[in-house]
């Protein structure tokens, strides 16, 4: 399939904003990652993305070197067991998602996670997240592609080793001298007849970014990128997908988009949209994080631990035997009396039928807080920990770790979200799971 | 002294799942698939039908609630863990109960779940102490018998060598022909294991048990109701369980040609089941093989073999499977593997097929009275169980 057009995005934001001067940026929580994020975005998109066979994911951080991070937000997404599944790396690579699965089908993900040296430009103007779009040739399509220029550059104006924690960066104002010409180069090959409606320019530095997005004079101005510049930060791989995102939720069939991403040269793309978008969705309000929050969780500041024994590290086996379970939150219906079990049980506890079961997938199910407590014995990067008893609508029940909740807040009968989460990290092995999150809107 | 039991207790009933590397089976699956072919094994009983269980386990699982979770029962479960023996100690103790008329039918359930670990060999989470234990691992201990024996009765190390040699590959034959159930079913040449690696003194892979995942379940009944269930029980004869002083391993001059728990241990279950020969009297043995120095030695505890024989009556072959009395003809520890918590329950699965005429290529001409000896622990500290059960009451 060649020219696919888009049919579905999603966009996941972290709800933690870290306010540093006049700007707001997203953070991700101390339980999320790239692969977590992309999870969130992933399932943001219609139901339709289950016949998606390809999954491009984009990110500068990836959890994993080795293994395959985009196959762990396949086995995470509820998607069919066929599906390549691709791993594209660097601060380019949400761009080449993109491009990727436009002209093959599919879903592309972008998702990310930047941090800078505490005070640095980077962590002020950094943030996390992540977007996806699912592009097919059929469909009630939102927009398609109309061009795609790319022109690399070799040039060292942003750059990381494996392992590093932070970006090393050229002097701003060399980047962006250096990356202007690129830009028009690029946007011009692309070959507008007018101005675009929408001009997203996706860089790290956020003037740099306003002032070349406002020189292609689109019709809508630069609010939208201002915006998310104050409100979210530049994502990195995830930026540019966040970007188009946001100017989907807003813009009329007819627009154009003129998207363009600044790293090591420039990515440009124009997008005709076909219909008009639904407008902003208010998701859960975001939550206010301290500094020191922010620096212990991202491993910044290094706390005293609760005193409690370390956690055991992943068991290899039993995590792919429980996959389904672990990775799709997915029980068993029994065949004979329909009772529902989380996770997955061999026999029934309604009517005794041993290995009489069907799998059952609770992940997309609401669910609703049984019996709740507050932990401080626990260790947790946030404490207090919340502990759970969730009852799923349908049956089942399960106890788990409330994510962003407050315990004064809760009671019980509280609905919450199923969310994937990186659970705990013990010998550099991470660990995933989901945890239920209060989505419970705050009162007026 | 324990008082005999004798003829009060029947197996009537028993399962057991294939041992080794399950990566499919998660230590409930096993623990469900052995009570399914335990329930299988005795038409017209279910599992509404057993009014407690004992659950042994060595560090797969805590408390009753995993059994009971697992097979989704309400019934009483007793969590049971002594070391490897903690198999046959769920046995006893499901034994105890019915024998008392607390209850007309148990069951005994045991399971280890060790390979998703990742570690060679067994691993204990020990309390916190005082770290001055030496870091020994198990065959190290093991692998300190054989110099002790040799020089004690002026042995040569080949020959003694050689009696090990063919202890690993008297087991690895007969776990060749329990292609259903062993985890290693092919044999292996007495070259091949002469010439392995050594992984800790003169012992190589070939000298050790399998590290395995498996589960084995036995359903318990006072004799008198054995019939009522199938009309070929297994009947109990003598049992007794001994948890040693543990001096072995802090008096000077002790040498541990002998493991004294076992000697006493066999003296108490040979008094109640009224062996006085069991050279004659026993028809099979299934010993706990951890090592292939431990069943060398358990043929002269047990006495099978003279004192400072047992070298020269396992190389002429007395303990084969068409020897005088053949000893772990399942292929023992070694090959069918050691799940610890359900080892013990599979050697008396192992006497209950034989008994029943089920063992099939492995099968010995009508054999009578068959033993299980099951222990845990290291030479100079042991608990030991011993079982003795018959095919006929009398």
């Amino acid at each position: 399939m060649i020219g696919a057009k888009l049919v579905g995005y999603g966009a996941y934001l972290p709800r933690y904003r870290l306010q540093r001067g006049k700007t707001k940026r997203a953070v991700a929580s101390y339980d999320e990652d790239a692969i977590t994020m992309a999870v969130g975005a992933v399932r943001r998109l219609p139901d339709s993305r289950v016949e998606a066979t390809q999954l491009y994911l984009a990110t500068s951080t990836p959890p994993f070197w080795d293994k395959s991070n985009a196959g762990t937000v396949h086995a995470a997404s509820g998607l069919r067991d066929a599906a390549y599944c691709v791993d594209v790396a660097g601060l380019r690579s949400g761009f080449d998602a993109l491009r990727l699965a436009s002209q093959s089908g599919g879903i592309a993900v972008m998702s990310d996670l930047r941090t800078g040296r505490p005070g640095s430009a980077e962590e002020q103007e950094g943030g996390d997240g992540a977007a996806a779009f699912l592009f097919a040739s059929e469909g009630d399509a939102i927009a398609e592609i109309v061009a795609t220029v790319s022109l690399p550059t070799e040039v060292m104006d942003i750059w990381r080793q494996p392992g590093a924690r932070w970006s090393s960066t050229c002097e701003e104002r060399f980047a962006s001298t250096m990356s202007t010409p690129v830009v028009r180069e690029a946007v011009t090959r692309l070959g507008l007849e007018a101005p675009p409606t929408w001009t997203l320019v996706s860089a790290l530095n956020g003037r740099f970014a306003t002032t070349t997005s406002a020189s292609f004079k689109p019709v809508r101005g630069t609010d939208l990128l201002q915006a998310h510049r104050g409100d979210t930060g530049y994502c990195g791989a995830a930026d540019p997908g966040l970007l188009l995102a946001r100017a989907l939720d807003e813009a009329r069939a007819g627009d154009t988009i003129l998207l363009v991403a600044i790293a090591g040269g420039a990515d440009a793309m124009l997008l005709h949209v076909l219909r008009d978008g639904a407008g902003s969705k208010s998701g859960l309000e975001p939550l206010a994080l301290d500094y020191v929050s922010y620096l212990t969780w991202r491993g910044l500041l290094e706390r005293e631990p609760a005193r409690r024994p370390e956690r055991a590290s992943v068991a290899a086996p039993a995590s792919f035997r429980n996959r389904g379970w672990k990775f799709g939150l997915q029980g068993s219906r029994c065949t004979a009396c329909e009772a529902i079990h989380l996770p997955p049980q061999r026999v029934c506890s309604n009517c005794h039928a041993v290995d009489a079961s069907a799998p059952y997938d609770a992940s997309g199910r609401s669910a609703r807080i049984a019996a709740f407590s507050s932990d401080l014995v626990s260790d947790s990067p946030a404490p207090p920990a919340v502990a759970a008893m969730i009852d799923f609508e349908g049956g089942g029940r399960v106890m788990m770790e409330l994510a962003e909740a407050k315990p004064g807040e809760l009671v019980v009968g509280d609905p919450v979200q199923i969310t994937f989460r990186r659970t705990y990290e013990v010998d550099a092995t991470p660990n995933y799971f989901w945890k239920a999150r209060p989505s419970k809107r705050a009162s007026a | 002294m324990s008082k005999s039991m004798k003829d009060r207790i029947a197996v009537v009933g028993m399962g057991c799942t294939r041992f080794g590397e399950r990566w499919d089976r998660s230590h409930d699956d096993l623990m469900v698939d052995a009570v399914k072919d335990a329930l299988g094994s005795v038409p017209g009983i279910g599992l509404e039908d057993v009014e407690a269980f004992w659950y042994s386990t060595l560090s797969s699982g805590h408390s009753g609630l995993q059994l009971s979770r697992a097979l989704k029962i309400d019934r009483p479960v007793t969590r049971v863990e002594n070391f490897c023996a903690s198999g046959s100690d769920a046995f006893r103790n499901a034994a105890f109960a019915v024998a008392s008329g607390a209850y007309d039918v148990a069951m005994a359930v045991g399971v280890e779940k060790l390979k998703d670990s990742g570690y060679s060999g067994l691993t204990l989470a020990m309390p916190p102490s005082d770290n001055t234990a030496a870091e020994i691992s198990a065959p190290a201990t093991y692998a300190m018998l054989p110099d002790v024996y040799t020089d004690n009765y002026g042995i040569d190390k080949d020959d003694m060598r050689r009696a090990l040699d063919h202890v690993a590959w008297k087991n690895h034959a007969n776990g060749a022909l329990n292609p259903e159930r062993a985890q290693y079913t092919s044999p292996v040449s007495k070259e091949k294991i002469s010439s392995a690696p050594r992984i800790a003194g003169n012992l190589s892979v070939f000298d050790c048990s399998g590290v395995a995942d498996g589960a084995a379940a036995a359903i318990i009944v006072r004799a008198e109701d054995a019939l009522r269930y199938t009309d070929r029980p297994m009947y109990l004869k003598g049992m007794s369980l001994h948890a040693g002083r543990c001096d072995g391993v802090v008096t000077a001059g002790r040498r541990h040609v002998s493991f004294p728990e076992v000697v006493a241990c066999a003296a108490e279950a040979y008094g109640q089941a009224g062996i006085t020969d069991p050279r004659t009297q026993i028809s099979m043995a299934e010993v706990h093989d951890c090592f292939t120095p431990t069943e060398l030695l358990l043929m002269e505890d047990l006495g099978f073999s003279d004192r400072g024989e047992a070298w020269k009556d396992i190389l002429e072959g007395d303990y084969d499977l068409d020897g005088r009395l053949p000893v772990n003809p399942d292929g023992g520890l070694k090959s069918f593997g050691h799940p610890v918590g359900a080892s013990g329950l599979r050697m008396m699965f192992e006497l209950w097929l034989q008994f029943r005429g089920e063992a099939g290529k492995r099968q010995l001409r009508d054999p009578k009275i068959g033993l299980a000896h099951n222990m845990g622990g290291f030479p100079g500290e042991f608990i030991s169980f011993i079982g003795l059960f018959g095919k006929e009451l009398g």
